[in-house]
């Protein structure tokens, strides 16, 4: 059995609150047409990663809460949303974690290795998130054959943009802030 | 008029006092008949039957008029997907398109059926959520047995969302008076306003862990302890009774199904 | 003789992020039921007191300590967190932070649960908890239809529902109007006289805290530098304001008339400076060395508003015709509870928000007519919290921003800001992520931030919450020598005493309305009018109208009236 402290749920509670109102605005924001509960843009993945790559789990946890109810919000809490979507957005970061683990990477990205192993694991991520999410789509029968791989693409590029462009920033400015906390996780 | 999850609904609705455990099984209950049934005319009935329940349990529906958006978009997303990426034999093709996909009349039979399916679920959706208060799923989730501590973070998300909200639009306006513009016609230097809104909201966050988790410690919040509850989570007669026939005509449905091939529909290519 | 319930031996502590000690052996005790009031300046350690009182250090946050805390005989550093918690409550500064649940109801059962109490048990004492807060009504409120003062108070009844022996409250009240305040320190002080509990209070309002505490104690630097009861504490004062520290008005009144009236003791209260006044007989005459008549101010207006109404999405009328003008180099405070429209009339000015009905002209322009951004230049907005308007990577950065998003050469944007930096003390600090920097730095970089882009009416939201005296006047002497230069200020603020001592003008604003307008002298004097917001005048200006009809606003004009043909009644 997980041994969960307070700080643990601290930080998916507040990740997820946090997250959740992006998650509308990023719905409402950019949506694609053709694929319900989705957004060209998915900002609060830039937020989530970043609060994953700091607390571990427990930020991923707060995405896929926040992504679950925000689409769950639009398009009906179904099965369907949970598992595309939901679990979708707690694969992505976790994959990103484990990368940076495996390379001993520094999230607050002092150096061109760190730089270019955050770019790798973001696209990797992505990649592997939007096989998952519009493979239980076509699953589910959301979508046909054909629009897969438009999903799988428009996935890949909205994730990644997302998480490069609003995640970069946090990574490199913040990171000297939380490492001073012991939520940290790689000071644990 | 109380307050439910995003929805004031009234007082009168006899939903609202509905256990929430039954208002989660329900919620889970239309899901999975969604799925299970695949025959359009009785997928279509049950969701006329749901547009009636809104009249019947005094849900207004002048107040989730905002979901009939999502739900045409959630048709136009089916529609396209099928009319363009399906080939799907049926009596009559009414076109073929280059790329080797075809519309025939079974096409438009199967989207329709997948157009149920999915409004079924999202009128399920909508009307529970007008007679279900945020603490509902959060009690609803520990009468479901699941830890605590998960119910409670998503009470934290609920809690928190709110108050992250008016941060938003403290930071937004704030850029404002300095001079940012968030309706600039570059979409490079829009995403960078958006993007700068990311520091100081995230900085608000991270020192309201630090604070959060000083005052759940003092509250003498502890995940590994046993807790007792204010709230009783027991269910009635009435309540298992429903409980029982709700699982029941889940399981049945999905027997009759897979045993006798009721709810189907011929030639249908998505069985089970 | 009794166990103190409190003990603090030789404490040391240091972060483990900081090179240096915070607290610096620190050494007290506290007697069951005492109620102690914590001062000193922003920075002296007095939350980390706080949090090592309630064993929050060493076991939750790191870093390394010496000495140690013993609560009811219990030694913090060896003793689990859940026994400790069990005697002790904390109540922090943010009301927004300690409301973890849905609804009242839910907060104040929240740690009942925790513990594992009997439902019966649980609804008694929540019961209980309601009713000494005055929260009974509110029970099934969300923390979104509640004020700062009732969220507070829901944080007060949390805690209390357990029974701790010891309650911390650390800046209680800081963030709230004066009414709820008052409500605080009125639910405090049935707490000790009903129940029993001993209560920490950290505050910078010395007039509440002498009123209510038995003994005080001065932090500075980590070390505590004074503890007396409350009565001797105040007693040198010349001591307590060079460490930051501003006793209640009437004190210093009598200290500075030393020479004049020779008194055992100095008052504390209200009370006691009227019966020294008794003693005392003075020749009533006209004072017209009295500054701060409002003048006559004939320039063109900068700010009309014109029966302004203002509705809310969901309904609130917020503003119900409020017509002002506001013109150049005044040095307007605008008054009034949570609720009453400051924020809401502050917002129209700078355009955020267009008036329902009315017109609201700024500069002769309508408000519905011009971009924010541009008014931004002529009106600079600087928001009560500093974190909500800090948005960049230094302080360079953040006085740049907006001289960068205009378009500025870069010579002259590093000129502006090297001028800023220097006026708000922060020169130095350019390369500093504006997140490190402590609260009072963070405001000064906002105000500076806006100040950068020169414009000439400045509209200060609340400049003192969570600030010290000293940082508050430190703003205010700020905001001062802007208006002596020619820029129009507009200050919103809960401090009397500050708006006593600086504004010129002050309007009072009750639901929505203005029920006055006027003069400071005018307005202050105005006793009915301000009892009807439940705002209390400065406690001079109360004193002084035990013996004359004249507005008197500061010590200084206090002492130079009692000077001023002093007779002392020796009998």
């Amino acid at each position: 059995m997980m041994n969960v402290s307070v700080k643990n749920i601290v930080v998916t509670g507040v990740t997820a609150g946090l997250c959740l109102p992006l998650a509308l605005f990023a719905i409402i924001l950019v949506p694609i047409p053709g694929l319900p509960a989705a957004s060209g843009f998915w900002i609060p993945a830039g937020f989530y990663f970043v609060m994953t790559l700091w607390f571990g789990f427990w930020g991923a946890l707060g995405g896929h809460i926040a992504t679950t109810l925000a689409m769950g919000y639009f398009f009906g809490y179904t099965l369907q949303i949970w598992a595309d979507g939901g679990l979708g957005d707690l694969i992505a970061p976790l994959v990103c974690f484990l990368i940076f683990k495996m390379t001993g990477a520094d999230p607050e990205l002092k150096t061109k290795r760190d730089y270019t192993i955050w770019v790798v694991a973001v696209l990797a991520s992505s990649l592997v998130c939007g096989l998952w999410v519009h493979t239980v789509n076509l699953l589910f029968g959301v979508i046909t054959w054909p629009f897969w791989w438009v999903g799988v693409l428009t996935y890949f590029i909205g994730d990644s943009l997302a998480v490069l462009i609003v995640g970069t920033p946090l990574l490199k400015t913040l990171t000297g802030y939380v490492k001073a906390s012991s939520m940290y996780v790689w000071s644990q | 008029m109380p307050r439910t999850f995003f929805i004031y609904v009234e007082e009168k609705s006899p939903l609202l006092k509905l256990h929430p455990l039954l208002k989660i099984s329900s919620l889970l209950a239309i899901n999975l008949l969604a799925w299970i049934i695949d025959s359009p005319v009785i997928l279509l009935s049950l969701t006329i039957t749901l547009l009636l329940a809104f009249k019947l349990f005094k849900i207004p529906l002048a107040r989730i008029r905002k979901f009939i958006v999502f739900a045409i978009l959630i048709v136009q997303a089916v529609m396209l997907s099928y009319l363009l990426g399906s080939t799907i034999p049926g009596n009559i093709v009414f076109y073929r398109f280059p790329w080797g996909a075809y519309i025939s009349d079974m096409t438009l039979v199967y989207a329709f059926t997948m157009i149920m399916k999915f409004l079924l679920m999202l009128w399920g959706s909508t009307l529970l959520l007008a007679v279900m208060r945020d603490t509902d799923i959060v009690y609803g989730l520990i009468s479901m047995k699941i830890p605590y501590y998960l119910a409670f973070t998503v009470n934290l998300a609920f809690r928190l969302s709110t108050v992250f909200l008016e941060d938003y639009a403290k930071v937004r306006d704030a850029m404002i008076l300095r001079g940012t513009s968030f309706s600039e016609k570059s979409i490079v230097q829009r995403a960078r306003n958006y993007v700068r809104l990311g520091t100081p909201l995230m900085v608000i966050a991270i020192r309201r862990m630090f604070e959060m988790t000083n005052t759940l410690i003092i509250k003498g919040f502890d995940p590994s302890r046993k807790r007792s509850h204010l709230y009783d989570f027991n269910l009635t007669i009435r309540d298992k009774a429903l409980l029982l026939l709700i699982s029941t005509t889940v399981f049945l449905t999905f027997l009759l199904k897979t045993l006798w091939g009721l709810f189907t529909f011929p030639g249908w290519p998505f069985n089970g | 003789m009794d166990e103190p319930i409190i003990r603090v031996e030789n404490l040391w502590w240091r972060y483990s992020t900081s090179k240096d000690w915070v607290l610096k052996g620190v050494d007290f005790s506290v007697a069951k039921g005492e109620i102690v009031g914590v001062v000193g300046p922003s920075g002296a350690g007095k939350t980390t007191l706080c949090l090592c009182l309630a064993g929050l250090i060493p076991k939750e946050i790191r870093g390394s300590m010496k000495g140690r805390v013993l609560i009811d005989g219990m030694d913090t550093s060896s003793t689990s967190l859940t026994d400790i918690v069990e005697k002790v409550g904390i109540v922090f500064q943010d009301p927004e932070t300690q409301f973890v649940t849905m609804k009242v109801l839910d907060e104040v059962a929240f740690p009942l649960e925790n513990f594992g109490f009997s439902k019966t048990e649980m609804l008694k004492r929540i019961d209980e908890a309601l009713k000494v807060t005055r929260m009974t009504q509110y029970k099934e409120k969300y923390p979104f239809e509640l004020s700062g003062g009732q969220k507070q108070r829901v944080a007060i009844a949390s805690m209390l529902a357990r029974r701790p022996e010891i309650l911390i409250l650390d800046e209680p009240t800081s963030d709230l109007d004066p009414l709820g305040k008052q409500e605080i320190f009125s639910v405090l002080s049935e707490l000790r006289e009903k129940y029993g509990v001993t209560l920490i209070i950290v505050e910078h309002d010395t007039e509440k805290l002498a009123r209510y505490a038995d003994r005080i104690l001065l932090l500075y630097d980590g070390k505590i530098v004074k503890q007396e009861p409350s009565r001797k504490f105040f007693k040198d004062v010349s001591f307590l304001i060079e460490k930051g520290v501003y006793p209640p008005q009437v004190t210093e009144v009598f200290y500075k008339l030393d020479s004049l009236v020779k008194l055992d003791t100095l008052p504390i209260t209200l009370e006691e400076a009227y019966r020294i006044l008794g003693r005392i007989s003075v020749k009533k005459y006209a004072l017209p060395s009295l500054s701060r008549r409002l003048e006559k101010n004939t320039s063109k207006p900068l700010i009309i508003m014109e029966n302004v109404e203002y509705v809310y999405p969901d309904g609130t009328k917020a503003l119900k015709g409020i017509s002002l003008e506001v013109r150049k180099g005044e040095f307007v405070a605008v008054i009034g509870q949570n609720g009453s429209g400051k924020t809401t009339l502050i917002k129209h000015i700078v355009g955020l928000l267009k008036p329902t009905k009315g017109i609201v002209k700024v500069f002769g322009v309508d408000t519905r007519n011009v971009d924010i951004s541009e008014l931004a230049w002529k009106i600079g907005y600087v928001y009560q919290s500093p974190d909500h308007q800090l948005f960049c990577t230094s302080v360079y950065e953040e006085c740049a921003y907006a001289l960068r998003n205009a378009g500025m050469p870069e010579k002259e944007i590093r000129k502006r800001v090297e001028k800023v930096l220097k006026i708000v003390g922060l020169a130095g600090l350019e390369d500093v992520p504006p997140y490190f920097l402590s609260k009072g730095q963070r405001q000064r970089l906002a105000v500076a931030a806006v100040l950068a882009m020169e414009p000439e009416v400045m509209l200060v939201d609340e400049p003192t919450t969570g600030q010290d005296f000293a940082q508050s006047k430190g703003i205010m002497e700020l905001l001062k020598e802007l208006n002596r230069s020619g820029r129009t200020i507009i200050v919103v603020t809960h401090n009397m005493r500050l708006v006593a001592e600086y504004a010129k003008r002050v309007i009072v604003l009750k639901d929505g309305r203005v029920i006055a307008d006027g003069g400071v002298r005018e307005v202050m004097g105005n006793f009915e009018i301000l009892k009807s917001t439940f705002i209390d005048p400065p406690q001079v200006t109360v004193l002084a109208r035990k013996f004359t009809k004249e507005t008197v606003l500061t010590v200084e004009e206090m002492c130079k009236i009692l000077t001023g043909g002093v007779h002392v009644d020796e009998g």
